[in-house]
């Protein structure tokens, strides 16, 4: 018994040394720096990019001569998942968040977004590409900052199975695939990829969303005869054995059952050149990416048609949450834009590959000869507009219902369920 | 049941668990209820001994020459089946063990490969090494994601074993108004879906400054100030200590402080140390408070959002095998704390089991 | 129905006993409802009662009292200050001061804004910032914040009721003091005070910390989730930046509206969490039973080494398990390959893929995740049985299996009766397997898209209850009006089942 307790009391004075070590290593640090405007935020980046933006922000530090100083805490967080987070406990938002662009709608219409003031907008309009300003803009409001212009999906090939001309259909590589026992991994249970295949026959969704984020009307042709011929094509590929639908992600390439073919996007580069690099006896790749093809999307074929996907383009967005204080606003304005000008998406496109949306940067050589840039580029045609963020789910469940319908009548029937539903997204 | 049988079955290598507090109870009933017989009798004996005792009867048993040979035959017959019985067992308990085991098996595997960090469609790496171990404890936060954890755990294994000592005492020994009310409260409460309540729960820690960075120490909080609702199983151990002697001490003066730190605590120890691990592992698999709590700051992770942290989107792939290495680091004191003091969970879980 | 005598009973095959056993069991219910409804009729008419003699009490109290008594009533702890009971008195005293204190700071404020959940809307306007010379900003004016009036508000009426119950106590112990002096006894020092915290109050003093805990971080919160059913509480309506309101039970209905796309979802995932959590419990359950059996029987070796491997698999938090097993059975894992390596199939299955395939897996996986546990409790359990009602049946001549059937099981299943009761509710509210390996799906694609999550064929309550939260929504009137129909039906299941189980009545039985 006697062991019992002393351990629980050792156990106690362990944890209150701790405690105390712990509260010491909280405490706030002076930095001893005296500006005019100085301010401690929290910014939230994606995944694995803190270090660039820490590195970014001190820059901005040094060089700025408004007097503007910001003591940041760098916080990484999925550019996806962000505006949930913040969603859940708006009270404790980040000043400065990185978010993907179909978030947008949510946070506008939550309040949780300081448009930029008129002179800072001018700026954004006139040096970022069109696309990206309109991923960031609600009616005429601008409320963020294009971060990139990299948000969409192409095709990573292994070229040692499937050669350029083969990459060029669905049918081919699935051929490819079967032959092989190997997989072509899409996405398709996303309604992100899933809309590839209407934009492809020419059908479309766009929606109407006034300066508060709210969703006034849309214009959807999915379900018309274009639909029809994609929802078809959508099927064909959905109960191929050989297709993958799940998540579509460049690792399935060293999966057990490898993938022949990822669509996948520019965040995927890297896994997708070292799962397709040479490899030593060891198993260790060199990262070279010799086997690694990238081509635009292939076509599918309805009724000895063929139809070219399309993919959305979209961007990251920074976002500056409101504030109480009008200078730490506009100070935080001109952080934010200072992290989404050419210079700052220059770097981050040397240290991630993400294309840029400022044009200057489009413009640079390097990006000009990136291989999955230029394959983006070709493949993704359609801007990613702005969409009520519970509409994915409905091309999802779509997919879900073409995938067990066996009938030409149960398509129909999917289609007109999802034309029915979408009246609901409206405010 | 002897001390010396006690120390037989120790010896042999096999579980005691409930030989202990079998014996509590039975000196207590010798005590108590000598004339009325309990309708369940609860023996203390293994399952071992009991079945010893069944051969014996057996053989001693009086029979006619002519029964006791066609016994014999049948006894023969029976020992062989049971011999092929027994095999089969074996063979049937070696596969289950290689499927139990396997996921942790290959987990290990991943975590010594060493030619790619992402996923793998194979499972015995091409290259061995300890580079995922080296990346984990100097490119993560993970030394501070452990350590945080495991003090964590200590504190929720005091503070929750007081606590819940605390109450099963008070619950068990005593009969006061509202007690009934306060039982079934606590178990109706159990049953609302914990989550819903995160919000709430954020909102109030942060007012105190308790999530971020600091949220460890909110989510201490969290587990240990309702750990009082799990009292259920230590309470049902308290109940079948005997009455008896809480009265022979009162009669001797002691007060109610006294006779629970005298003579109940000494006699609870499997139900102690079950509360003590399970308190202990309480922080070790949460990942969705402490996400909740730690605002996605790093510094304020627990071991298990840490590890899921690394496998996120873009990061899995430059992770993976780290993750994996992580997930062996965590199980292996949770692994030996529940080689050592496997019984004594056994005897928890059936205390509660046993009472209710 | 007609009731058998002993007589008939014994009559009847093995098969028409059971029969009628379940009869028994089912007709029992109404009764026994009906039982309780006049329990519950007879409780709220002993607490009215109870509060009417309350008031008649306090008034003769103040009628028959000293003047400290009197005093007391206004000044709290008055009375056992006048009767040198220090102690108590300062505890009166300080929580008076406490109370009023914390009445006039911010009480009065919170409970006066809890029938609106705040006036005043965030706002933001135009303001001219030097550091953009004088170039209009947006600058934010936070308003009420309907999420902490709630909260507060909540509070605050906690407090008053923790409050009065101690002004009545105080007035207890004055009408007490008053009554000993009357009869010229010793009133009880703050010493003796001391005294009986650690004898005869000892469990007061055991309860009160945990039993505060219980209060400030489970029940204020679960009674926090139901009001929030109440109100508008969503995405559009964070309470920070959009006030919300009360809206009755406007929630309710629309879960509940027969034929809408809720209550369709709710239906099939309700039914489909009933299922699982069924076989979850019970599948685990025999067949960790049968796995302790095999390692108890005797001859069989190394016993504590099959043991080991079993536990093994508790101590590998599920987060790692459970996805390293995903990925094992995804469509392109190794299972997939090397099942089509050796030719046992010709293209993959689609583990997780096919909505009833789905459902299989988890319960099989949920399987080996439950088998350990139950491994451990059942082998404790198996060494409990008195060893000579095996005795017995052997020189019956039962055989194995009857040995088992006749007494193994009746043993086990009344002795882990509650056990298995908390198991199938910890079942139905089991997240971390489905979340782990599904995330609920494959989407259903006929009731899948509806309360802003897509939920799939293996999704439960409680995944859905997390969808709703976290997803696109932020659900949370929706969640919590969920919340509190999962909290009914388990309830109402486990409340019925515990008083019906006769383990549970056997609290003294030991001592």
């Amino acid at each position: 018994m006697k062991k019992v307790i002393s351990t629980l009391l050792s156990a106690l004075m362990l944890s209150g040394c701790v405690a105390g070590f712990a509260a010491c290593d909280g405490a706030p640090k002076d930095d001893g720096i005296d500006a005019k405007y100085k301010y401690d935020i929290t910014v939230w980046v994606g995944e694995d990019t803190s270090n660039l933006t820490k590195d970014l922000i001190t820059k901005f530090n040094t060089e700025n001569t408004n007097s503007i100083y910001f003591n940041a805490k760098v916080i990484e967080v999925t550019e996806s998942k962000a505006a949930g987070d913040i969603l859940s406990k708006p009270s404790s938002a980040p000043e400065i968040f990185c978010f993907a662009q179909d978030q947008i709608a949510r946070l506008v219409s939550a309040g949780l977004l300081a448009a930029p003031s008129a002179s800072i907008k001018n700026k954004i309009v006139e040096t970022h590409s069109e696309t990206a300003v309109a991923a960031a803009t609600m009616g005429t409001t601008l409320y963020a900052y294009p971060l990139t212009e990299d948000n969409g999906y192409f095709l990573y090939y292994d070229n040692r199975l499937i050669n350029e001309t083969q990459a060029d259909s669905i049918e081919s590589i699935i051929e490819v695939c079967k032959s092989s026992t190997t997989k072509f991994s899409f996405g398709l249970n996303g309604g992100w990829y899933v809309s590839s295949f209407f934009y492809a026959a020419g059908a479309h969704s766009e929606w109407t969303v006034d300066d508060q984020g709210r969703f006034t009307d849309y214009d959807d042709t999915f379900n018309s005869a274009e639909g029809k011929i994609a929802a078809k094509g959508l099927q064909k590929v959905l109960k191929e054995e050989a297709v993958y639908s799940k998540n579509g992600a460049a690792s399935d390439f060293n999966a057990a059952i490898p993938a022949a073919a990822v669509v996948s996007g520019i965040w995927d580069y890297n896994t997708a050149k070292n799962a397709l690099s040479k490899k030593d006896g060891e198993g260790v790749p060199d990262g070279k990416g010799d086997y690694l093809g990238i081509a635009k999307l292939p076509t599918y074929t309805v009724d000895d048609e063929s139809y070219r996907l399309k993919s959305y383009l979209g961007s990251k967005l920074l976002g500056v949450s409101p504030q109480t204080n009008a200078n730490k606003s506009a100070a935080l304005s001109i952080l934010a834009q200072y992290l989404t000008n050419a210079e700052s998406q220059l770097a981050r496109y040397k240290a991630f590959g993400w294309g840029p949306s400022a044009k200057t940067a489009k413009e640079n050589a390097d990006v000009k000869a990136d291989v999955a840039l230029n394959a983006l580029k070709e493949t993704a045609t359609v801007p990613q507009g702005q969409y009520p963020a519970n509409w994915w789910a409905k091309p999802e469940v779509l997919s879900a219902s073409l995938a067990t319908a066996t009938s030409d009548l149960a398509i129909d029937t999917a289609l007109s369920t999802y034309a029915e539903s979408l009246s609901g997204l409206l405010d | 049941m002897t001390d010396k049988d006690i120390k037989q079955i120790e010896e042999n290598g096999e579980m005691i668990t409930v030989v202990e507090f079998g014996l509590d109870e039975q000196k207590g009933k010798s005590k108590s209820t000598k004339t009325e017989p309990n309708a369940i009798e609860i023996d203390a004996s293994g399952v071992e001994e009991f079945l010893e005792r069944q051969e014996a009867a057996q053989i001693h048993h009086v029979r006619s020459a002519k029964e006791q040979s066609q016994d014999n035959k049948r006894h023969g017959s029976q020992s062989k089946r049971r011999l092929v019985g027994n095999t089969i067992i074996h063979i049937v308990l070696a596969i289950m063990s290689i499927i139990w085991i396997a996921p942790f098996v290959f987990i290990v595997f991943e975590s010594f490969r060493c030619e790619s960090t992402g996923l793998a469609g194979y499972i015995i790496p091409h290259k061995w090494g300890f580079d995922n171990y080296i990346r984990l404890f100097t490119q993560t936060e993970f030394p501070r994601w452990f350590l945080s954890t495991f003090l964590m755990g200590l504190v929720c294994a005091v503070v929750q074993t007081v606590f819940i000592l605390a109450m099963s005492y008070a619950l068990s020994r005593n009969r006061f108004k509202g007690r009934k009310f306060l039982m079934n409260a606590m178990l109706v409460l159990g049953m609302f879906p914990g989550f819903l309540t995160l919000i709430l729960l954020y909102t109030l820690l942060n007012g105190w400054g308790l999530t971020g960075s600091n949220a460890p120490y909110g989510l201490v909080l969290i587990y240990v100030a309702s750990s009082g609702m799990g009292y259920y199983v230590c309470k049902g151990f308290f109940d079948t200590i005997s009455h008896s002697l809480d009265e022979a001490a009162m009669v001797d003066g002691a007060s109610k402080f006294q006779i629970f730190y005298k003579i109940i605590i000494p006699m609870s120890k499997p139900i102690i140390i079950y509360t003590i691990l399970m308190g202990f592992m309480g922080p070790w698999g949460d990942f969705i408070t402490a996400r909740f709590m730690s605002d996605n700051d790093p510094l304020g992770f627990n071991v298990a959002t840490g590890l899921q942290w690394l496998i996120g989107e873009t990061r899995v792939d430059k992770y993976y095998t780290t993750f994996c290495a992580g997930g062996v680091i965590v199980a292996l004191p949770i692994t030996l704390l529940f080689m050592f003091l496997q019984k004594y969970y056994v005897a928890g879980v059936t205390g509660g089991a046993v009472k209710g | 129905m007609t009731k058998l005598d002993s007589l008939a009973y014994l009559k009847l095959n093995k098969w028409q006993k059971f029969i009628y056993k379940l009869k028994c069991f089912f007709c029992a219910i109404p009764g026994w409802l009906d039982d309780k409804i006049r329990y519950i009729n007879r409780f709220f008419k002993k607490l009215f009662f109870k509060i009417g003699e309350t008031f008649v009490d306090v008034w003769q109290t103040f009628k028959n009292g000293s003047w400290s008594t009197k005093v007391s009533f206004l000044v709290m702890g008055f009375g056992n200050f006048f009767h040198k009971q220090w102690l108590r008195g300062l505890v009166f005293l300080i929580l008076e001061v406490v109370f009023i204190l914390y009445m006039i700071l911010a009480g009065a404020y919170w409970l006066s804004m809890f029938g609106s959940l705040g006036k005043i809307e965030t706002r933001t306007e135009m303001v001219p910032s030097d550091l953009l010379d004088g170039e209009l900003v947006e600058q934010i004016y936070y308003g009420d914040n309907s999420f902490k009036i709630l909260l507060y508000g909540l509070l605050t009426i906690f407090f008053i009721i923790a409050f009065i119950y101690t002004w009545r106590l105080n007035v207890k112990q004055c009408k007490i003091c008053d009554q000993i002096t009357r009869a010229g006894k010793k009133i009880k020092s703050s010493g003796d005070d001391l005294k009986s915290m650690v004898d005869n109050d000892f469990h007061k003093t055991l309860l009160a910390l945990p039993v505060a805990g219980i209060t400030m971080f489970t029940v204020l919160p679960i009674i926090f989730m139901i009001l929030v059913a109440f109100t508008n509480y969503d995405k559009n309506h964070d309470g920070l930046m959009n006030l919300f309101q009360w809206v009755g039970l406007d929630n309710f209905n629309s879960v509940l509206t027969f034929g809408s796309g809720m209550q369709v979802a709710f239906g099939e995932i309700l039914a489909w969490t009933l299922i699982w959590a069924f076989f979850a419990t019970f599948s685990c359950y025999f067949l960790g039973m049968f796995v302790a059996i095999m390692i108890n029987k005797k001859g069989i070796k190394i016993k504590k080494f099959w043991r080991t491997i079993l536990v093994m698999t508790i101590a590998v938090p599920q987060f790692i398990s459970l996805l390293y097993i995903s990925n094992l059975f995804a469509d392109n894992g190794i299972v997939n390959a090397t099942l089509m390596n050796w030719g046992w199939i010709q293209s993959p299955i689609k583990f997780w893929g096919d909505g009833t395939l789905a459902k299989i897996m988890v319960l099989v996986i949920n399987i080996w995740v439950g088998i350990p546990y139950l491994m451990l409790i059942t082998t404790g359990i198996l060494m409990n049985i008195p060893a000579d009602l095996y005795e017995s049946a052997r020189i019956d001549g039962a055989n194995a299996f009857q040995q088992f059937a006749k007494i193994t099981l009746p043993y086990m299943l009344f002795v882990t009766g509650p056990y298995l009761l908390t198991s199938f509710v910890s079942n139905i509210n089991n997240f971390n397997v489905i979340y782990l390996l599904t995330q609920g799906g494959p989407t259903n694609p006929v009731w899948g898209d509806v309360g802003g999550y897509v939920a799939g064929d293996t999704t439960i309550l409680i995944t859905w209850l997390f969808g709703i939260t976290t997803g696109n929504d932020a659900n949370y009137k929706m969640a919590s009006v969920i919340g509190i129909l999962i909290f009914i039906v388990v309830s109402v299941l486990s409340l019925v089942v515990f008083s019906i189980m006769p383990a549970t009545k056997r609290e003294d039985d030991f001592s």
